[in-house]
């Protein structure tokens, strides 16, 4: 980071310019969750009335493991998405993408190039510059928690979505089902895969059109004049 | 998740280890196509894509809690309201008392029943071959649903403002279709 990067504005204008991306997406995160409680909500109840049962008002929705399995279905995939991403740009390049790292990088890299054990420099987190498991654990960390957030959510999803089934297998007049062979049923399966289908795709995209195409003044793209063929370089 | 997500077992004497019907060896093995047809989809599925930050692991959190939470158990007093509503209506048949049973049915089922045998629901209650369940085995409910257990039967439930209604009764389990049922509704 350098010397501009550090120097931070004061009151509240420079806390929101200090964490605007965070503050942005966080706020739409909670907007859009909500809206997405109002139009399940009504989608649910319009099922309920088909067949004759009682509506439910937006707080019992919001409750409720039909909407917690909509939500936790979509979180697992999202983490599952990083905790790939992360481990898998250790290994696998993508010549010309800023997602990439240069050719010669793949792999875990040096000490040196990590600025790990001796190599650790003044400013480095403290557990960077030991030589014992604080440092295996702290050099995995970005991939463990995200890999720990995506089983997390994903349990989530089977428990939400456990109950969820089995309310609609007794509006079905259908005995309701374990946990165990919940994970074994096509709507457990079918809710994961086409989540996961989705972000990986995203991801393949995100890869290889960033190669050709740019967006000005985006880390997330190279600069709008760098070659095609220049890899790990970020606007 | 609700948190009256549960089952439980009965309150009164235990069938057996499993009290599953699908596992049950009374079985009907007679498919009934109406009941098949009263399957549907449920609620379709919001998904999506697109990066999140790690704001959404505190809301995982509070997720993962009430999610823990509910998968404890439901309250024993859920549980006993929906099997106090399955017994008023073994209670009711086996006193003769139709119209009390009658006002525990749910609404749509109360409907389907008039409608078909074209008389007042306690007439045509009275003509349908319904046993009272006797007592309850356990209880199960996911949501507004439930369903009891009982000795000589198993009883379909729902919660309405007005409580616990018999959705569907006189039900036999049918493998890997829905339970085939004397009274239910459309």
């Amino acid at each position: 980071m350098s010397a501009q990067d550090g120097r931070r504005a004061g009151g509240v204008a420079g806390f929101l310019r200090d964490n605007g991306l965070t503050l942005a997406f966080g706020t739409a995160f909670l907007l859009v969750l909500a809206a997405q409680a109002v139009a399940g909500r009504a989608e649910f109840n319009e099922t309920l009335a088909v067949d004759g049962f009682q509506q439910v008002g937006l707080g019992e929705y919001v409750l409720s493991s039909d909407f917690a399995v909509d939500v936790t279905e979509n979180w697992q995939s999202e983490f599952l998405q990083f905790f790939l991403y992360v481990f898998g740009t250790v290994w696998l390049l993508q010549r010309g993408s800023p997602e990439s790292k240069e050719m010669h990088k793949a792999g875990v890299e040096s000490d040196e190039e990590q600025r790990m054990g001796d190599h650790a420099q003044a400013g480095s987190p403290r557990w960077a510059g030991t030589k014992d498991w604080r440092q295996a654990v702290y050099s995995r960390s970005l991939g463990i928690v995200m890999g720990a957030l995506f089983l997390l959510s994903w349990l989530a999803q089977s428990i939400a979505g456990l109950a969820a089934y089995d309310g609609q297998q007794l509006r079905q007049l259908e005995a309701p089902v374990s946990w165990t062979t919940y994970l074994g049923s096509a709507d457990f399966w079918s809710r994961s895969l086409q989540n996961w289908q989705s972000e990986l795709l995203a991801v393949a995209a995100m890869a290889i059109l960033s190669v050709y195409l740019r967006q000005r003044g985006s880390p997330e793209s190279k600069p709008v004049g760098a070659p095609h063929h220049a890899t790990g370089v970020e606007g | 998740m609700s948190a009256i997500d549960a089952r439980s077992g009965g309150r009164g004497p235990s069938r057996g280890a499993d009290p599953d019907p699908d596992r049950d060896p009374d079985r009907d093995p007679d498919p009934d196509p109406d009941a098949d047809a009263d399957r549907g989809r449920g609620p379709a599925r919001d998904r999506k894509s697109g990066r999140s930050g790690p704001r959404g692991a505190r809301a995982l959190a509070t997720v993962l809690l009430a999610l823990s939470v509910a998968a404890c158990g439901a309250p024993a007093s859920v549980r006993g309201d929906a099997a106090r509503a399955a017994e008023g209506f073994g209670a009711a048949l086996a006193a003769g008392d139709l119209p009390s049973a009658c006002a525990l049915l749910a609404p749509g089922t109360r409907e389907e029943l008039e409608d078909t045998a074209r008389q007042a629901c306690a007439q045509a209650l009275g003509e349908e071959d319904l046993t009272p369940g006797g007592p309850v085995h356990g209880t199960e409910v996911f949501g507004r649903q439930a369903r009891v257990l009982m000795e000589d039967d198993t009883v379909f439930l729902s919660r309405f403002d007005g409580g616990w209604k018999v959705v569907a009764a006189g039900c036999r389990p049918v493998p890997d279709l829905p339970y085939r049922c004397t009274l239910k509704g459309a």
